[in-house]
């Protein structure tokens, strides 16, 4: 499988989706609102489009919850939910519960939920077909017909603000597949909406949740930070580990020293992506255009795992 | 994509190596009101001159333009510190500095002088996408009224700028959105550190054992 690009990446994002609910929760805190208000922020773009595709399904499912905007609930609580200071883990929601005046304007909104959509992205994959571009005596343009199916991924945290330790974390995965036919132009022909459908899901995974049911594929929030703290320790251990006499396609004088282990240059990857400045040097390197590098050009991983050139 | 690229091929090349001209004033800058408990104190807020009349002018190069910016911001500094000690301290007055003397008769706890340290416009491009950039820095002096600094806090502000398909038209927005958004992330760090650093607390801290403060800490 080869995957040809990643349109959206927001691994390092965090969105954040509040979900208002009202009397359904018999014997809480939640002051009575019958409604639903969503809210998310993602990285530190505040008026991202994207929010828009989680916010409008939860609004399709039930027009008679109110639903807010990521802005709306960011400035109701101004600036705890800023990109800077948002909580992203049960110590720090804890914390920010803690603060004085918190919990009053939070009853007050209604909120019981907090959910993080800490991944969304959209993968296209498996190309089928013949498409050809060029040149040829009389002729030019493109001729043929490619098909590339599409895969969404969207992550979230569901964070539970009367039980904070009892988050969780769910997913929603959908399929699709476009079309790219090839007529003296190029025409991409988008069939799949696989990130309108994988929103769909979601918000009736959290529709459901909220109205009493099960969250499917759901684990809970310990795992996650458990997983998180392993993967920060695994960075650091990179930038610790990393050796550019090791780990190279260096330039030492005319010399120039390829390295064939995706090992090793997923942990350049990492070292590099987790700040350190000699494995930046070296990525970088391959972008230079002002040398001739004889070596193949490195191989990088997408989101998802796949090798990508 | 393709379709903007034509549309905006024309005007790029009758553009192309102009200066294209953004002189606008920053108005009125719009904040949410804050979750906070103020401190019970009363400040007195001065605004010089130089921070009431700030301009910038640079010329930042954009794709195949030159966006020449003059930016009054004397007005949008006033109201971004209007609301920031409205809503950190309980009591605020205003002194003329022009007037050195009304100082001492203001019944002020401390004096806080806020000023514009430096603002700076670059240019983010990724092919036919590209963005303004912005770093804002203000400074925020505070005093007793007999001179002696409290603490000076600096509060930085680099909003991400988003990349889209744009025109040299959206100069002008561009420049006031990034500046919106810079101004809210001041707002942020101000309310979110401001009252957690050291300096405040002994302050405070000083007050109290002292009787009291204007704003009605202790009293």
């Amino acid at each position: 499988m080869k995957s040809l690009s990643s349109i959206k990446c927001f691994i390092s994002r965090i969105f954040l989706i509040s979900i208002i609910m009202g009397s359904c929760f018999s014997g809480n805190a939640i002051a009575a609102n019958d409604g639903i208000a969503v809210f998310i922020a993602i990285g530190g773009e505040l008026n991202n489009q994207d929010e828009k595709c989680l916010t409008k399904e939860l609004r399709g499912l039930d027009t008679e919850r109110t639903v807010l905007t990521g802005m709306e609930f960011r400035d109701s609580l101004f600036p705890f939910f800023e990109p800077k200071y948002a909580p992203d883990t049960v110590e720090e929601f804890s914390a920010f519960l803690a603060k004085p005046g918190i919990k009053a304007r939070i009853e007050s909104m209604g909120i019981r939920y907090v959910v993080s959509v800490v991944g969304l992205n959209t993968n296209l994959h498996d190309d089928k077909g013949a498409f050809w571009c060029g040149f040829a005596m009389d002729f030019s343009g493109c001729y043929g017909m490619v098909s590339v199916d599409e895969t969404t991924t969207i992550a979230t945290i569901v964070w539970d603000l009367n039980d904070i330790e009892n988050s969780r974390v769910t997913n929603a995965v959908s399929s699709g597949k476009n079309v790219i036919v090839g007529f003296l132009l190029p025409l991409p022909l988008k069939i799949a909406n696989s990130e309108g459908q994988a929103c769909r899901e979601m918000a009736q995974q959290l529709t459901t949740y909220i109205e009493g049911g099960e969250l499917q594929n759901a684990s809970p929030i310990s795992e996650w930070e458990a997983d998180r703290e392993e993967e920060r320790q695994k960075k650091e251990a990179a930038i610790t580990v990393y050796d550019p006499n090791v780990v190279t396609a260096y330039e030492r004088g005319n010399e120039y020293i390829s390295l064939k282990s995706s090992e090793a240059w997923e942990l350049l990857c990492i070292a590099a992506n987790a700040g350190h400045g000699k494995a930046q040097e070296e990525l970088a390197f391959w972008h230079r255009t002002d040398i001739h590098i004889p070596n193949e050009p490195p191989q990088f991983r997408d989101d998802v795992g796949h090798w990508v050139i | 994509m393709g379709r903007y690229l034509l549309l905006m091929l024309p005007l790029i090349l009758l553009a192309a190596g102009c200066a294209v001209p953004v002189k606008t004033e920053m108005g009125d800058v719009v904040l949410p009101a804050p979750v906070l408990e103020k401190l019970p104190v009363t400040v007195g807020v001065l605004y010089t001159d130089e921070f009431k009349t700030a301009k910038h002018t640079q010329k930042v190069s954009v794709i195949e333009y030159i966006a020449d910016l003059d930016l009054s911001l004397g007005l949008a500094n006033i109201s971004l510190f209007d609301q920031l000690t409205t809503s950190m301290f309980s009591n605020v007055v205003y002194i003329d500095p022009n007037s050195p003397e009304e100082l001492s008769k203001q019944d002020v706890d401390a004096i806080l002088e806020p000023s514009l340290v430096s603002i700076h416009y670059g240019a983010v491009i990724n092919g036919i996408q590209w963005s303004f950039s912005l770093s804002l820095t203000y400074n925020v002096k505070l005093y007793l009224p007999d001179g002696d600094e409290i603490l000076t806090f600096s509060i930085q502000s680099n909003p991400p700028p988003v990349l889209k398909v744009r025109t040299i038209f959206s100069f002008n927005d561009q420049a006031r959105e990034l500046f919106d958004s810079a101004t809210r992330e001041i707002a942020a760090q101000f309310y979110a550190e401001f009252s957690t650093l050291p300096e405040i607390s002994n302050w405070l801290n000083t007050l109290e054992k002292e009787g009291g403060t204007r704003g009605g800490l202790s009293q």
